[in-house]
């Protein structure tokens, strides 16, 4: 059983509990793609709330997912990030440009709802 | 001779030295009392130590006595040298002068040397031994001073510099949701380091939306400065918040071209004021989606 992804209306949530194993990341990339093309998701949410670190790979990682779901028509956005990581992150040289952002899962449903789907931005 | 770290410590001494500090105590130790009371009259005439020495009544002077007898007789120098360390903390918190304090010192030593003069004149070996002592003791008792006087020097100057780090990059909250960051003085890689982690400590706090950092305090900036001020930016960005920076100069606009730095991350704006409009406008933009995303949850 892989991280499990929450259906919600017309966005998937995923709620990242322990550090995900970089194989359980990889799985989560396909998983999530195959939904959002399944479900016609309009935004996928991973919120990382409760990780107190994110590493090379796994940033580098979530910024494909959201490239990926994008490709698939949909909006990807990270939420909750914690000071101290994001902190870590800026050191390292790490970002995730390219994806959307958000304080939390509140803020992050309201930025993806105001969000136009990818296909329909010119 | 040494008196090895802290103040407390006891010092190692050699039989020769032990020999000549025990040489210079038997005469010392029964002029003990009068020997202080006139250096405490040297001392109230002294313009800055007059308000730090005080003379001591009976039983200080006693107590004393016997911790330096403990120390030189019954080689126990922990007591002594305790309440040395505690008097050299005593003088860096007062703001006493390190040269004043030494001045105490040699006035210690001008009135002992006539003593063992007078007791020991018709043996000069013995005299030299005890004057030997002298200096061994005066070395002693000021190392023992001055470590832990430089010690609460540094203490105090650790205190203040705290405090000016704290004072250095104030986070302010201009209204909910939008906080002002004002800049002044060289960015230093610390100081860079202090603002990026309170500012992302302030976003969670007070869920920021929109940051306006305004540089226009900020005398010079360089690549270096404008690195740490790119990476404060990102880091915000990773939580979803939006910085705006403001006030860059002309000068410093121009240097930064120059060094032909990616600056379009950095989201300038002009003056301060168009940072808050900005921000402004960010904000609102993040309260009509949070407003739009309720009404349609119903």
């Amino acid at each position: 059983m892989g991280i499990p992804i929450l259906k919600q209306g017309t966005t998937l949530i995923v709620s990242l509990q322990a550090e995900p194993t970089d194989a359980e990341f990889v799985e989560l990339q396909q998983d999530l793609t195959v939904r959002v093309t399944q479900t016609h998701a309009r935004g996928v949410i991973i919120d990382v709330t409760a990780l107190d670190v994110l590493d090379s790979f796994a940033t580098r990682t979530l910024r494909e997912i959201a490239q990926t779901v994008t490709l698939c028509g949909a909006r990807a956005a990270i939420v909750g990030v914690q000071p101290e990581v994001a902190f870590a992150m800026a050191q390292l040289g790490l970002s995730l440009e390219g994806t959307l952002t958000a304080l939390d899962l509140e803020d992050g449903l309201a930025l993806l709802h105001a969000m136009p789907s990818a296909a329909l931005v010119t | 001779m040494s008196v090895n770290g802290r103040g407390a410590m006891a010092p190692t001494l050699t039989n020769a030295e032990l020999d000549s500090l025990r040489e210079f105590w038997d005469v010392y130790e029964p002029q003990f009392a009068r020997v202080g009371s006139e250096l405490a009259e040297d001392v109230a005439a002294h313009p800055e130590l007059s308000h730090f020495v005080g003379a001591g009544d009976n039983g200080e002077v006693a107590e004393n006595r016997d911790r330096i007898a403990q120390a030189i007789r019954g080689r126990d120098w922990g007591p002594y040298l305790t309440d040395m360390t505690a008097t050299g903390a005593r003088y860096a918190e007062a703001g006493l002068s390190f040269s004043s304090w030494f001045a105490t010192g040699r006035a210690l030593r001008s009135k002992l040397v006539p003593l063992l003069v007078e007791a020991l004149h018709s043996d000069p070996e013995r005299l030299a031994q005890a004057v030997r002592g002298v200096s061994i003791f005066i070395d002693l008792v000021l190392v023992a001073v001055g470590d832990s006087y430089i010690e609460a020097k540094e203490r105090i100057i650790t205190e203040q510099q705290d405090v000016l780090r704290g004072l250095s990059t104030p986070v302010l909250e201009l209204r909910s949701g939008l906080l002002l960051v004002p800049l002044i003085g060289f960015i230093d890689s610390e100081r860079a380091l202090l603002l990026t982690g309170n500012l992302l400590e302030a976003i969670a706090a007070r869920r920021a939306k929109a940051i306006v950092l305004d540089i226009t305090g900020v005398p010079a900036v360089d690549s270096a400065v404008a690195n740490h001020l790119m990476q404060t930016v990102q880091a915000t960005q990773l939580m979803g918040a939006h910085t705006l920076i403001s006030g860059l100069s002309p000068e410093n606009a121009q240097t930064l071209v120059r060094l032909g730095l990616d600056l379009a991350r950095l989201n300038t704006v002009g003056t301060l004021a168009d940072g808050v409009v900005a921000a402004t406008g960010i904000l609102r933009a993040a309260e009509a989606r949070a407003a739009e995303y309720e009404t349609a949850l119903g």
